[in-house]
């Protein structure tokens, strides 16, 4: 759903959600929780914005694998907890860790919703997009080009380690296919006829 | 003594009855075949055994306890998946012993349960390779070797041979009934293939519809199948709308029924029948023979309809487009939702005159 949202029509709900004319204001007041202008409102928006990303990832490898390995493990009396840790986790962790840098990269970036939710208050809520923006804006163009740089530093090192995931990924998917051709029933009478002996 | 007793389970996905009113009781040590239809509600009736599927209505019992309310994991059962479901990120040796870690036990008694475990399915020295490096049919007996390994009273076997190739299949069947009976363990296998149920189960149940059409010993089924449909499925059988058309049938009334291959004689002549009975045998064009290996089938064309016979290689040669002679010995006629055995009318009136 995120996905076909504009970023900043995200930011506006947030603000209607948390904002001074939202009903859950009041509450938010008496338990001292600024949201809206405050981190957690910028944390929030970048979230919502972002999530997809994952999800996206995520979604089709968990649909094309399906959920056999994990009803096996749960006729064999795994918890809940036991199944996700020790068998959808490694089923799906080149998917996840591939999500979370698409996330991360896009995070960073983040413009619309953040600039909607964070009010820019300059070293309190301010992300380096709305910096350069407002650097820009006060024709500060030096420094806006140099914390550009620095934001163009960071999706480099995004963009190497996604490549490194995706291809470290594929690499051990490739090993795991190199089957070799082994006989099929070589072993299989030797040991049927060790089955009075062993049960 | 009672393993596994089924009392009027039903079972519905929206307003599909996959599961209607379903019972049965099976053994201590048994192995039982359920047999179907690709849809009749094979896997869903197994998977509710297992409980990873929760019955609408009706009550499952495991060794006399009932298991409506527990858990996949504290009914005592094991469960091979159509397609294995193994851990590919995990070798054989940690797949095999997933179920014995679950419960805790000691690194040795895991270590020797799993040693004994791949001596059994002959993969002793595959137990460090990754499920993606074995074969169709070692894979199925990982994944056979890892329901065992918790020592379950009841296993649950999804068609176990559906996804291997047919010459290890074979094996397999066998290699899988010999095991089974050799541990003593009580064990369902659903199967669509009725060759299949018939070589390895002791007993096979037949379901369509997601109803119980019978239970019995493959003989019993194969020679008084109780409903039209399991005369239908089982055998090589060609129905007729209406039996009562043929010699030695016209005194019933008009009816459908079904012929086996075995029930009809087919001969060259009329004296080559083992008993010539002229006013009770059917004359018939032959349509096609096809060489079955140890016998020739014959396709025969009676009063419009085409029957289907074999014969025996040591009799005279019979062609495509000869005339022949054939004697039905019986046919199964319908009645209602049941089954009757219809003899020739030539041999009652042979019993009675013995
Ligand atoms: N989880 C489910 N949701 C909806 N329909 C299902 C589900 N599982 C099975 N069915 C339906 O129930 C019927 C019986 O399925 P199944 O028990 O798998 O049959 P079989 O194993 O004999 O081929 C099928 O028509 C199938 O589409
Ligand atoms: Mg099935």
């Amino acid at each position: 759903m995120p996905f076909a949202i504009s970023p900043v029509v995200a930011g506006l709900f947030f603000i209607m959600l948390f904002g001074r004319m939202s009903p859950l204001y009041p509450i938010l007041q008496e338990n001292n929780l600024a949201v809206v202008f405050a981190v957690p409102g910028i944390i929030l928006a970048t979230v919502f914005v972002t999530f997809p990303f994952i999800t996206r990832e995520l979604v089709p490898v968990m649909e094309s694998q399906g959920r056999s390995e994990e009803e096996a493990a749960t006729t064999m009396g795994a918890s809940g907890w036991t199944i996700f840790r020790r068998v959808t986790l490694p089923n799906i962790k080149w998917a996840l860790g591939y999500g979370i840098i698409l996330c991360s990269a896009r995070a960073l970036g983040e413009f619309g919703a953040v600039s909607v939710v964070s009010g820019h208050i300059r070293g309190k809520t301010n992300t380096l997009p709305l910096h350069i923006e407002i650097l820009y804006n006060e024709y500060n163009f030096t420094a806006a080009f140099a914390v550009a740089s620095v934001l163009v530093f960071l999706a480099i090192i995004i963009l190497i380690l996604r490549n490194l995931v995706e291809h470290y990924g594929k690499e051990i998917e490739v090993e795991e296919m190199a089957a070799d051709e082994i006989s099929e029933t070589a072993n299989l009478k030797e040991g049927a006829a060790n089955v009075g002996s062993s049960s | 003594m009672l393993e596994v007793q089924v009392k009027n389970i039903s079972k519905n996905f929206g307003n599909f009855k996959a599961s209607d009113n379903v019972s049965f009781d099976i053994e201590r040590g048994k192995l039982i075949g359920l047999l179907g239809p690709s849809g009749s509600g094979k896997t869903t009736i197994l998977r509710m055994i297992a409980g990873l599927e929760t019955p609408d209505s009706g009550e499952i019992f495991i060794g006399g306890k009932k298991v409506n309310d527990l858990p996949p994991g504290k009914r005592g059962i094991g469960f091979l998946f159509q397609s294995y479901a193994l851990f590919k990120h995990m070798t054989v040796f940690e797949n095999i012993a997933f179920g014995l870690k679950v419960q805790k036990k000691s690194d040795e008694e895991i270590k020797s349960r799993v040693e004994e475990l791949a001596e059994l399915i002959g993969l002793k020295n595959f137990t460090r390779r990754y499920p993606l490096q074995l074969s169709g049919g070692q894979r199925q007996r990982v994944a056979f070797a890892r329901a065992l390994a918790p020592n379950p009273e009841l296993l649950l076997l999804d068609e176990p041979f559906a996804a291997i190739d047919a010459k290890v299949r074979q094996e397999l069947r066998s290699w899988l009934k010999n095991t089974i009976h050799k541990l003593g363990i009580t064990a369902i296998f659903v199967t669509h293939d009725q060759d299949e149920a018939v070589e390895v189960a002791d007993e096979i149940i037949i379901t369509n519809h997601g109803r119980i059409e019978q239970a019995g010993v493959p003989v019993e089924i194969y020679q008084s199948p109780k409903t039209p449909f399991v005369a239908k499925f089982i055998g090589e059988s060609v129905q007729v709308p209406d039996y009562t058309i043929f010699k030695g049938f016209e005194n019933h009334t008009p009816c459908a029924g079904i012929l086996r291959p075995e029930f009809l004689e087919i001969a060259a002549s009329i004296d080559e029948m083992p008993q010539p009975m002229p006013l009770t045998t059917e004359k018939g064009i032959v349509k096609g023979t096809y060489f079955r290996g140890s016998t020739i089938q014959i396709d025969v064309e009676v009063k419009g309809q085409i029957l289907r016979g074999f014969r025996g290689l040591e009799k005279k040669q019979i062609n495509e487009g000869d005339a022949a002679f054939v004697f039905i010995h019986k046919i199964y006629g319908f009645d209602g939702d049941k089954t009757k055995i219809v003899e020739n009318s030539a041999k009652r009136q042979e019993s009675v005159v013995i």
